[in-house]
């Protein structure tokens, strides 16, 4: 967990905005754990309070609530100029909610049912978004380098012969190293795919990948977090 | 005064067939009898007016025939003016005759007659009607004898009224009665006419959700309505064709969500029951999640069937090259090509008018399903071309295993499986050849599907442009 909160760099706060409470208890257990500070409005009048007078960093609103509705609180905290992200959650899968959601200034939605770490994906890539990340020519974990300008990897001395899929998914799992990602998010960065689809084939491509700069070396670096997706990281 | 006014005004709007129908006929046939009856009345009229004038003739005819011969024969004149009259009169031709010579002097005439036809003008020798001041009707009429003379003649026709009177009386009678009849029998002709209608609605109103299989059978109807009872079956046909559709969809959505749910319960229940240790908990836990994400994937795929059902649904299309498309899902199923040793290549290119994703997930569905049925070494082709008749072709081939023909028809329902047993092992849900089927009708397109046991299948997708 540590990890973590240096790799953000400081602290961040959120703020949950849900009505249902089992999805706001959740929601906030697993965002602590992962070392946010998190604060929970349980209603649409609260969460405006909340939100106008308190300083966040991101606020993940749920738009169906009661008193005060989501699309509301977006409108007044982009009135108010506040600096805070906002990503919505929608129950329904609909092109006119995020569309709506969009045009009001959030800045990323999530369609209910979502996994968390699908969740935390987003959040960190929202609030990374805030700090300014050095664009990194070269990324190295452990013995594993990745030169993004020559597009080339290594494995300690040896060159790595990858795809170029399997270079850009390389690239994926050490930029967010100790990150887990899950296949959704896999296929959407990698491959542009944003559609429920056949999440095997990550697990095929994971395998290939594996068999290229794990398996024949003796420390392995990407893991498989089961039921949830994979991760690179140093262990 | 317009039609719809006048039908408002007699409250036929919203009345019934029958009502329409008896009012019709009670119409046509107060129409039918009203001239008939005005026809025979004029006929009458004209007969007797004939009669008449024919009976005044006759004795003008006479008078003349009398008073050709000079000197006259007084005792016929007198006998056929003085006296023939009064016989007549007893057979009801009530008359009047007279005689005038060149100085207007009267030398015969029937007793009575001056002070009955007081007034009376005989102008111009023309018949024609007279009222005398008793109010009795003559029919009066001249003419000149052989000498110069002049014959007058009247005949009073009042005695007709009566019997014109009594003919106008049954007239209305008939009318009346007739107009009975026209409405009874409009109303059996039109109960008897509209009584398959009323056949049709009461086995309508009897079918339910548990009847659909009943059939208005109506081959021998008469023809207007026998289209409308084969159309009715038709339609029974079809609803009952989805509903049985429905009713196996629920069923299958059941079995398909119970074996995660009973999973999920059965591993719950035992990690409860037993003091496990942490990696035990963990592993319970990771086992959860994924039937959760099966479950999960399931809703979404079926919420998206439901939403691509909504007619309503207005999807966003976007100019899009096919074989840029088609390219990125290769791309991303390469890794699992590869794996299997297995050939992806896509010819040739088109632009097409669809949304996006919904046509990215259509080819993503379709590959998906060509890389699991295809063997090691196998070989998946993509053709894309522009038909003549302004149709995009996209083309996808394989030469897998096969579908065996009595599967085909069912390939596009939901959770169909041609070997149920593979489905788990295979991870899919069941619905992704559905999903291709309501992207093809939300885009107006059309697919078919060609195949053969151990040589391949061959999807056919048009696409309009």
């Amino acid at each position: 967990m540590i990890s973590k909160l240096i790799f953000l760099n400081k602290i961040m706060r959120l703020l949950i905005v849900e009505d249902e409470n089992k999805t706001a208890a959740y929601l906030s257990k697993g965002l602590t754990e992962n070392g946010f500070i998190v604060d929970v409005a349980n209603d649409g009048e609260e969460g405006l309070f909340l939100a106008t007078n308190q300083h966040y960093d991101l606020i993940i609103l749920d738009v169906m609530l009661p008193k005060v509705d989501g699309w509301t609180i977006i409108s007044e905290i982009k009135n108010r100029l506040l600096s805070v992200r906002v990503l919505f959650l929608t129950a329904r899968d609909d092109i006119e909610d995020r569309v709506k959601g969009l045009n009001l200034g959030a800045d990323d939605y999530l369609v209910k049912p979502f996994a968390f770490s699908e969740l935390l994906a987003r959040v960190r890539s929202l609030l990374r978004r805030d700090m300014n990340n050095p664009s990194l020519d070269n990324i190295s974990v452990a013995d594993l380098k990745v030169d993004l300008i020559k597009h080339k990897a290594f494995r300690g001395s040896e060159r790595l012969d990858l795809t170029p899929k399997e270079f850009a998914l390389l690239t994926l799992l050490m930029q967010r190293t100790g990150e887990v990602l899950s296949r959704t998010l896999i296929s959407e960065l990698v491959w542009d795919i944003n559609f429920d689809s056949d999440t095997n084939v990550i697990d095929v491509a994971i395998r290939r990948l594996r068999n290229k700069i794990d398996d024949p070396f003796q420390k392995k670096l990407i893991h498989t977090v089961r039921g949830i997706g994979y991760v690179l990281e140093e262990r | 005064m317009s039609w719809k006014s006048v039908k408002s005004a007699l409250f036929l709007k919203n009345s019934s067939i029958t009502t329409r129908l008896t009012f019709f006929y009670a119409v046509a046939g107060f129409i039918l009898l009203g001239i008939i009856a005005l026809f025979l009345y004029w006929s009458m009229l004209n007969i007797l007016y004939q009669n008449d004038s024919r009976f005044l003739s006759d004795e003008i005819r006479l008078v003349q025939y009398l008073l050709q011969k000079k000197p006259y024969n007084k005792l016929l004149l007198k006998h056929e003016i003085n006296v023939a009259p009064f016989v007549l009169r007893k057979s009801f031709y009530h008359y009047f005759i007279r005689v005038i010579d060149q100085n207007n002097q009267i030398m015969f005439e029937t007793p009575g007659m001056k002070s009955a036809l007081d007034g009376a003008d005989f102008f111009n020798k023309k018949k024609h009607w007279w009222y005398s001041k008793k109010g009795d009707k003559y029919l009066l009429m001249e003419s000149n004898a052989r000498f110069g003379e002049k014959i007058q003649a009247a005949l009073c026709v009042s005695y007709q009224h009566a019997a014109i009177e009594q003919y106008r009386k049954r007239a209305v009678a008939i009318l009346i009665i007739g107009e009975l009849f026209a409405i009874l029998i409009g109303y059996i002709i039109a109960r008897r006419g509209l009584y398959r209608l009323r056949m049709l609605t009461h086995i309508t109103r009897k079918i339910t959700a548990a009847s659909l299989h009943q059939r208005i059978k109506a081959h021998t109807w008469p023809k207007e309505l026998r289209k409308l009872g084969l159309a009715f079956d038709q339609m029974l046909d079809r609803i009952e064709t989805a509903f049985s559709h429905l009713i196996q969809f629920s069923d299958d959505l059941a079995h398909e969500l119970r074996t995660p749910v009973n999973n999920l319960m059965g591993q719950t229940e035992i990690a409860l029951s037993c003091d496990a240790s942490k990696e035990e908990y963990q592993h319970t836990l990771e086992s959860n999640l994924e039937d959760l994400q099966r479950i999960s994937h399931i809703i979404e795929n079926l919420l998206f069937l439901a939403r691509a059902e909504n007619p309503q649904l207005a999807i966003n299309k976007t100019l899009l090259k096919a074989h840029d498309e088609i390219a990125v899902i290769i791309d991303f199923y390469q890794a699992m090509a590869d794996d299997k040793k297995i050939k992806i290549t896509c010819e040739g290119s088109a632009d097409l008018h669809a949304n996006q994703v919904m046509f990215r997930r259509m080819i993503s569905n379709l590959l998906s399903n060509a890389l699991k049925y295809t063997k090691e070494n196998g070989l998946i082709q993509i053709f894309i071309k522009e038909t003549p008749d302004n149709l995009v072709e996209i083309i996808i081939r394989d030469n897998g295993i096969g579908i065996a023909a009595e599967h085909l028809p069912k390939i596009f329902d939901r959770f169909y499986r041609v070997d149920p047993a593979r489905s788990h092992a295979t991870g899919s849900t069941g619905l992704g050849l559905a999903i291709v089927k309501s992207i093809i009708d939300l885009h107006h397109a059309t697919i078919s599907i060609h195949s053969e046991p151990e040589k391949g299948t061959i999807f056919i997708l048009l696409f309009p442009k």
